[in-house]
């Protein structure tokens, strides 16, 4: 059926979802060589009652490479 | 009269002065120039595969079905399934990449523009780790969680159609 992603995912989960099983399912020689492309990386720091809380980092790679 | 007299204007520059400046003569909108052959753009977020390339054919692995698209096709906009994309180029070689979805784009100008999030050629792949992957991800699309079977899934379907096209 076309679309039927549509029932439980965003575009934008599904499209992560592919791209990744589609890395994953490389030769492991050439997997080594896309480990930095597609790292997503970022600083954020949470607000409570108006104070600022400590900043901390998010790595996509290290997420990624559990899997 | 000299060809390009009409293809002007003078305008005042300011509403109350007295200087002039030639701006183009607003016209109907000119039409799209077609290109002879079906170029093809096929773009990864971080690599070009192809930039305006001509080809004879590319076969699409589409959500409204497999399409091949020739010359002069009628422009659209199609949301590609994870699949084979085949390239047939002007000297009849056929390249296939596997995509993990993305959209297909045909301009009136005979432009095809392809972009996926990723895209190899088949040869890159192994069947052993995909096999095991389906393995892994069948057993969690049985699972009672929700939302790992929808995830799980997904993954079973992108790797059934790897698994097909690498056979």
């Amino acid at each position: 059926m076309a679309f039927a992603w549509k029932k439980n995912f965003s575009y934008s989960k599904y499209a992560s979802l592919c791209s990744q099983t589609v890395r994953q399912a490389l030769k492991p020689e050439l997997r080594s060589e896309l480990k930095g492309s597609n790292n997503v990386e970022f600083v954020y720091a949470k607000w409570k009652n108006g104070t600022q809380e400590p900043a901390q980092t998010y790595q996509s790679a290290d997420t990624n490479e559990q899997k | 009269m000299l060809p390009f007299m009409n293809a002007f204007r003078r305008v005042p520059l300011s509403p109350s002065l007295s200087k002039f400046v030639t701006i183009p003569r607003r016209g109907y909108a000119q039409a799209v120039q077609k290109n002879e052959k079906l170029l093809l753009s096929l773009a990864l977020p971080y690599r070009t595969v192809y930039d305006k390339f001509p080809v004879n054919q590319v076969d699409l692995p589409t959500e409204d079905g497999e399409m091949g698209i020739l010359k002069d096709h009628v422009p659209m906009v199609q949301c590609l399934r994870p699949g084979v994309v085949s390239i047939t180029d002007e000297s009849s070689a056929v390249s296939k990449y596997f995509v993990s979805g993305g959209f297909a784009v045909q301009q009136p100008s005979n432009e095809l523009s392809v972009t996926a999030p990723e895209a190899f050629k088949l040869e890159e792949f192994s069947s052993s780790v995909v096999s095991e992957l389906l393995d892994k991800y069948r057993a969690d699309a049985a699972s009672s969680d929700e939302k790992v079977a929808a995830e799980a899934s997904v993954r079973v379907g992108v790797l059934e159609a790897l698994s097909s096209a690498l056979k």
